[in-house]
């Protein structure tokens, strides 16, 4: 596309006629040319054009960002003034310390908003309120003066002040601004004149007065203006007032530790005090109190401090101790009345008036000299600095027994008042802990005497045994010493009125023997004592200095013999003797030391109400002495009481072994020393010698026997001493011991080695004591006196006694064994004897069961043979053809084998019976028919009898009652029953048969019937019958009126208990050589 | 290694061209074809593929082969080196992780020759947020892979100006989401090439303070797209706006790197709704950016001077030249346009093919590789 112009131009030039077409075409391409640099130009142009727009808005915008940035930089350079300003304020303010640095602060302040252009300031100003007392604490920088001031300023009297202290007080972050015209200025000025402030002269010509003040809570920072300050200036006021803010914040807490680490010290302080009265345990302790007192009360800068007081008041005598310290004086301690002074009459009085009251007095002047020469005249140490001084102050406060204070050459402070009572208190409560422990203390020290009083008392109670008296001296000792009173000794004195020498049950920690006698010597003790007891006195002490005490106790150790050296030693060592001494009813009580330091008063007390309980132990133990003679009376009678009721118990050799511990438990009981102990049997007949002895513990040991002739002198002399009924006595050392119990250990007795055991005894003494059996042994390591050996004797003797018995014991059992025997010998024999019965029966039944059986036997016989011959027959006929005989051999032959069946049956059946029988009698019952089971039996019987001799027959009459059914029993038994009656039944009417011959028809009748519940059986015969005088014993065993060898006596023993197992009866009815009837009862 | 361009408006006029320009006995293997996305791709390739010639092709916004600038056309430039010397390669980025496929590609190369040389171009869609971000990771992986000193050139598809889709291709494929790679066996061919663009950055650095992809949407808290249009010194209603086409604005930025040169990031699409911008090249927040203004009419000179000097100094002869010009630059030159593309094949006096591409691969004077925008890339071969 062509520039329109020089188209136009391109068209004149194409269409001019005076131009060759090689100048059109030159011109044509130069216009061509020429509109391609047009274009080029125009697209430059255009191009140019976007370049310069771009360029003059990215231009435009880097000014911009140039002049931010140099605003940027101003305010920055403006920024970092106000900051190092503010840094400024911050080093002043951070070192702020007391409240009065604050006005360095305000000028700092004050003098940095000017150096920042704040014009016109009038004042810098904090103010600290405090509202209880409606005022606060203004302190100001005034700019213009130069000048730092304090005013404690009454904001409630001017509505301005009003407003401004209620606005700030409201809390932090609260604003207060106001703004005050010319005249508003000269009326506020007016105000101001009538009060304490600062008087600014130049608000006189000020056109307005402006206030900023911001809260911080309890205190506010301001500023004031001759001009209103504009917001920037405001915002640059806060910027100082956050930096005093955090600094006055840190002063606070600074401070508040300050407070703290003060109150820290004060406790500290108070705690000392606290110790020490806490620690107090006597009266005098409250001088140390005093000294404490006076030394923290120094501490605290108590000025012209004098001395620190206790006074602890007594109103029942109107008296008061007065305990003060000071470093110039020392500690003294006065006693006082409280009438001794006015003053002090007076002091006390406020004092007493309630234990939180103050008193404060001033001396000066006239009344001050009459106070130091008041001093002098009750005696009180001198003081040089109260000869100087011209005023003199004492403060107290109450503890309610007494006060607490101080005096001081000048007044006191309301801080350190409140100090003092701050002591007072933790005096105080410290103070009443010392009363009230001092008060359980006492009570603590009656409580425990009365305690270690019932301790005797109840050890007294407790005796058991006169010797127990030293058990419950020994507790007397031990409670004088847990009741703190020095004590070595103590000593029960014994019936002193009725002796003249001295008898003392002793406890102490030496080896004195706890029970000694000696006579009264001359001594200044010994001296006492005999006075006191004539003239009846009830205490007295003694006190022996070093020569002293060692004279007595020399004389006195003559009296004791066998003391160890040592303990001689430790007496006369000893510094000195102090003995207190109280005096009853026929007993004394006396408690010694050796440190030379006699008994209190109140150790003294002590010990009379010991000696009071001890009048009771004596009494007791007199009881005791009187109880136990009996008791060992008694003793010796039980003793030998058990002794033999043991023995009596013994039935066998090993109960022997009990002999030991039985001896052993005696000998402890009857209280006869001894260490072993044992009983040697003497058996003559086997010239053996038993021993049964005891372990060292009073076990026993496997009894050992040794013959008489064994080589050891206690065997050998024993034996020869008990012939003689002598007493033996032999002594072993720990060598012959051993020797002697090696040759018994030759009789490889394992036990001997239990007999030393790990013990072996030094010295051992043996005594053997006589008795008819054997001798008692007792082993101790001491002679046995006489009086032990008595009880020993009396124990033998006892055992003797119970031995003798034991051994006729012995034989009678002997006796018992061999009756025993033949005992056993006889049942057994019976055993035999019921058994051949059995078999005798059996055989019978046998006799009887091979006819049964011969019977069908025979006709089995008898119609098999029959069948043979019929059945040739039949095959005759058979081949003749005839058949009407064939049919008719044919029958026969059918009923021949019948019969044959039947009687097969029959042998079978009779068997099966016999089989029954022959078993045992272990048969159980079971319901069977009676009359069957007696007509069998009766069938039985009768071939048996048969059997044995054919030419026997008799007539049998059976009557049976068909009307019942069966019962339940046994059949085998009731069968052999049966059998038994049968056999006998027949027996005697053969025996008659045979007696009277021919002319006698034997008959037996067998009857059956029932009669309510029970079924009867009645088995009669007519034969010899039972003589009248043998009824009663038909039914013991082994009776029988057979000839021997044919009976075994046994039948109807055996039946009788067979009927009995059956809950049934048998009874016999009989007359001689008429019948015999046996009637058999069973429950149906 | 003998050199002929070709241009033509359609397939006929190519399949002419290269009639005419083989009787000499001139067998061409290589073909560089820049064409208008409006033509007929698969014709032309269809005409290469006849003749055995291996392609090299992508979609331009503007192809020419001397002073002339075409639009919708055909230009191809036609080498007959050895085929055992180059390699194509291309690959469907879509279905993979571009970088690791880049990473493939790269490393498929170094394995056919030991010193490659690469010329490069692909092919997005302009309006997905991140696609100018890719060829950025492209170029950093070709040269995490081949080394830093290794020689790449080349320059992003076009689709005249619609900013829609573009494609790469070879005979036989062509890819809208293609990475495209012809590998020169370096120690035979030497390759050796110039970035310049003469943008100079101006007015004061700014952050930009949100970006979401290549998306701008605010620089120093304000949006993005007014404040670009404020620097054209446009004045645009909002209904103005939403139907404005910044296409030809040319706002280039001068993006500050850490180490080294600053990149240039040319402004691609503006969107009114929310006034966010899109670059041709990848940005993130945080970027300090300038704004730059169009090089003297005189860089046109300066491009000639430094191609001569490297003749003289490095490359006496060229067999072929390529140039990658920033689309962008079209409108900063205008008319001029043609001088500085046929300043450069004076110097060199051989064959030229090129084509105004959406980003150039390439290296400044005395810079590293590096994707470009607002350049202008040539290439010249030389066959050792």
């Amino acid at each position: 596309m062509m520039n329109k112009d020089l188209q136009a131009i391109l068209n004149i030039v194409q269409h001019a006629l005076h131009l060759s077409e090689e100048e059109k075409n030159e011109i044509i391409n130069a216009l061509k040319s020429a509109n391609k640099e047009l274009e080029v130009t125009f697209f430059k142009l255009e191009r140019t054009e976007k370049v310069k727009h771009t360029t003059a808005i990215l231009l435009e915008e880097t000014i911009e960002e140039l002049e931010s940035k140099r605003k940027s930089v101003e305010a920055q350079n403006k920024e970092l003034e106000i900051e190092s300003s503010l840094e400024r304020v911050r080093t002043v303010a951070m070192s702020m310390n007391k409240p009065d640095d604050m006005l360095l602060v305000c000028k700092t302040i004050s003098e940095q908003l000017g150096l920042l252009k704040v014009k016109e300031i009038r004042n810098v100003q904090t103010a600290i309120f405090y509202k209880e007392r409606g005022i606060y604490m203004n302190y100001e920088y005034y700019a213009k003066h130069n000048k730092t001031v304090i005013t404690e300023t009454e904001y409630t009297n001017h509505q301005i002040q009003k407003d401004f202290a209620e606005k700030m007080q409201k809390g932090n972050g609260e604003f207060y601004t106001s703004q005050l015209t010319e005249a508003e200025v000269k009326d506020w000025l007016t105000y101001q004149k009538t009060t304490n402030v600062f008087i600014d002269e130049y608000l006189n010509n000020a056109s307005s007065l402006n206030y900023y003040w911001y809260s911080l809570g309890s205190v506010a920072l301001g500023i004031s203006t001759y001009k209103a300050l504009n917001e920037e200036e405001q915002s640059l006021f806060k910027r100082f007032l956050r930096v005093f803010e955090l600094s006055y914040r840190r002063y606070l807490d600074i401070e508040k530790a300050e407070a703290q680490a003060r109150e820290a010290r004060v406790e500290a302080s108070l705690e000392k005090v606290r110790a020490i009265a806490m620690s107090m345990n006597r009266p005098d302790d409250l001088l140390n109190v005093c000294e404490i007192l006076f030394k923290e009360f120094a501490a605290f800068g108590f000025a012209g401090l004098r001395n620190a007081m206790v006074n602890i008041h007594d109103d029942d005598n109107r008296t008061f101790v007065n305990y003060d310290y000071s470093d110039e004086i020392g500690k003294s301690t006065n006693h006082l009345t409280y009438d001794i002074h006015p003053v002090i009459k007076k002091q006390i009085a406020q004092i007493r008036s309630s234990n939180d009251a103050f008193s404060e007095t001033v001396f000066s002047g006239r009344d001050l000299e009459d106070w130091k020469k008041f001093r002098k005249e009750i005696g009180e140490k001198d003081d040089p600095r109260l000869n100087k001084s011209t005023a003199l102050y004492y403060y107290f406060y109450s503890i309610g027994s007494g006060s607490i204070g101080i005096s001081t050459f000048g007044a006191i402070d309301e801080e350190k008042t409140k100090l003092l009572k701050r002591f007072r208190n933790v005096f105080n409560l410290s103070y009443q802990r010392y009363l009230d422990l001092a008060l359980a203390e006492t009570q603590a020290k009656e409580a425990r005497i009365e305690a270690a009083l019932e301790r005797v008392r109840s050890r007294s109670m407790g005796m058991q045994k006169s010797e127990e008296l030293k058990e419950v001296i020994q507790v007397v000792f031990d409670q004088f010493a847990h009741l703190n009173i020095h004590i070595e000794h103590t000593g029960f004195i014994m019936d002193y009125k009725s002796r003249e020498d001295m008898s003392i049950w002793l406890a102490d920690n030496q080896k004195v023997p706890s029970q000694i006698t000696i006579p009264y010597f001359n001594s200044p003790h010994w001296n006492s004592f005999r006075e006191a007891k004539e003239k009846g006195l009830d205490f007295f002490a003694n006190y022996l200095n070093f020569e002293e005490k060692n004279k007595f106790y020399r004389e006195l150790f003559e009296h004791i013999p066998g003391l160890p050296q040592d303990t001689k030693e430790f007496y006369l060592t000893c510094p000195g003797l102090a003995i207190s001494t109280v005096l009853l009813d026929n007993v004394g009580l006396c408690i010694e030391n050796f440190s030379a330091t006699p008994y209190t008063e109140e150790e003294n007390k002590t010990l009379m109400r010991f000696g009071k309980v001890f009048q009771q132990t004596y009494t007791r133990f007199l009881d005791l002495e009187k109880a136990e003679a009996q008791a060992l009376e008694v003793q010796k009678r039980a003793s030998v009481d058990r002794v033999r009721a043991e023995i009596a118990s013994m039935r066998t050799k090993t109960d022997l072994e009990r002999i030991t511990p039985l001896i052993w438990n005696e000998l402890n009981t009857l209280g006869v020393p001894f260490i072993r102990c044992g009983v040697f049997i003497m058996d003559e007949d086997q010239q053996i010698v038993h021993t049964f002895l005891s372990t060292p513990d009073g076990k026993a040991i496997a009894s050992l026997h040794v013959p008489f002739g064994f080589d050891l002198s206690i065997i050998t002399n024993g034996i020869k001493h008990w012939g003689n009924k002598k007493r033996y006595k032999e002594h072993w050392d720990a060598n012959q011991f051993v020797k002697s119990w090696t040759v018994l250990s030759s009789l490889g007795e394992t036990a001997v080695d239990n007999y030393s055991g790990e013990q072996i005894p030094e010295s051992l003494y043996l005594h053997m004591l006589p008795f008819l059996q054997g001798m008692l042994y007792v082993g101790n390591d001491a002679l046995l006196t006489e009086e032990d050996l008595q009880l020993v004797q009396n124990l033998a003797d006892a055992f003797s006694t119970a031995y003798a018995r034991y051994d006729d014991f012995i034989k009678l059992e002997a006796a018992k064994l061999t009756v025993e025997k033949t005992l056993v010998d006889l049942k057994q024999a019976q055993q035999q004897l019921v058994q051949s019965e059995k078999m005798a029966s059996l055989g019978e039944l046998t006799a009887g069961i091979a006819h049964e059986i011969q019977n069908p036997l025979n006709f089995v016989n008898n119609f098999s043979e029959l069948n043979r011959e019929l059945l040739s027959e039949l095959a005759e006929e058979a081949e003749k053809g005839n058949t009407e005989e064939v049919k008719v051999l044919a029958n026969d032959i059918r009923e021949n084998e019948e019969k044959i069946n039947q009687h097969g049956k029959r042998a079978d059946a009779i068997v099966k019976g016999m089989l029954q029988h022959s078993r045992s009698r272990t048969g159980a019952k079971e319901l069977t028919d009676v009359n069957e089971l007696v007509d069998e039996y009766l069938r039985l019987a009768y071939h048996g009898l048969r059997a044995k001799d054919n030419s026997f027959s008799a007539t049998i009459k059976t009557d049976f009652d068909e009307s019942f059914g069966k019962i339940n029993i046994i059949p085998q038994d009731i069968g052999r029953v049966l059998l038994n009656l049968f056999n006998n039944a027949f027996y005697a009417v053969t025996a008659k048969k045979k007696s009277t011959g021919s002319a006698y028809e034997p008959i037996i009748s067998v009857s059956t019937r029932k009669a309510e519940n029970r079924t009867i059986i009645a088995i009669k015969d007519n034969g010899t019958g039972i003589p009248q005088k043998m009824v009663d014993k038909i039914f013991q065993p082994f009776f029988t009126t057979k000839p021997t060898g044919q009976g075994t006596g046994l039948g109807l023993s055996l039946s009788y208990d067979i009927i009995k197992a059956h809950g049934g009866e048998i009874e016999v009815n009989t007359k001689e050589e008429e019948y015999t009837e046996f009637v058999i009862q069973l429950q149906s | 290694m003998k050199a002929k361009s070709i241009k033509g408006v359609s397939p006929d006029e190519i399949q002419l061209a290269l009639q005419q320009s083989m009787p000499d006995n001139f067998k061409p293997t290589l073909a560089f074809l820049f064409m208008s996305i409006n033509n007929d791709i698969d014709a032309v390739s269809g005409l290469l593929e006849l003749q055995s010639i291996r392609i090299f092709g992508a979609t331009t916004g503007g192809e020419f082969i001397d002073g002339e600038i075409g639009s919708g056309s055909i230009v191809i430039l036609l080498l007959d080196t050895s085929p055992s010397q180059f390699k194509i390669l291309l690959q469907d980025y879509r279905d993979q992780d571009p970088q690791a496929l880049a990473r493939k590609m790269a490393v498929e190369a170094k394995e056919i020759f030991k010193n490659p040389s690469f010329i490069v171009s692909n092919s997005i869609r302009p309006t997905d947020e991140s696609a100018f971000l890719l060829r950025d990771i492209f170029m950093k992986t070709i040269k995490s892979v081949a080394g830093k000193e290794t020689i790449i050139w080349g320059g992003g598809a076009g689709d005249d100006f619609a900013f829609d889709e573009t494609i790469v291709c070879t005979n036989h494929e062509t890819m809208k989401r293609g990475i495209l790679m012809l590998v020169l066996d370096g120690d035979k061919i030497q390759v050796r090439g110039e970035a310049a663009s003469g943008q100079k950055p101006v007015g004061t650095e700014k952050i930009i303070t949100k970006a979401v992809g290549n998306w701008i949407y605010e620089i120093d808290h304000k949006p993005a797209a007014e404040m670009v249009l404020k620097y054209l010194g446009l004045n645009l209603s909002q209904k103005e706006a939403e139907t404005f086409n910044p296409n030809e604005l040319n706002v280039v930025f001068s993006v500050s790197r850490d180490k080294g040169e600053p990149v240039l990031r040319g402004a691609g699409l503006f969107n009114w709704k929310d006034n966010s911008i899109s670059m041709l090249g990848s940005i993130k927040e945080g970027d300090k950016i300038r704004l730059t203004l169009p090089p003297d009419f005189d860089v046109v000179e300066e491009v000639r001077i430094n191609a001569e000097r490297i003749k003289k100094e490095e490359m006496p002869e060229a067999d072929a030249l390529l140039m990658f010009s920033c689309i962008g630059r079209l409108s900063q030159f205008g008319p001029l346009m043609g001088e500085e593309i046929e300043g450069v094949r004076k110097v060199f006096n051989a064959p030229m093919a090129g084509f105004f591409t959406y980003g150039e691969f390439g290296r400044a004077r005395n810079g590293g590789n590096e994707f470009h925008n607002n350049t202008c890339c040539w290439v010249a071969l030389k066959e050792k």
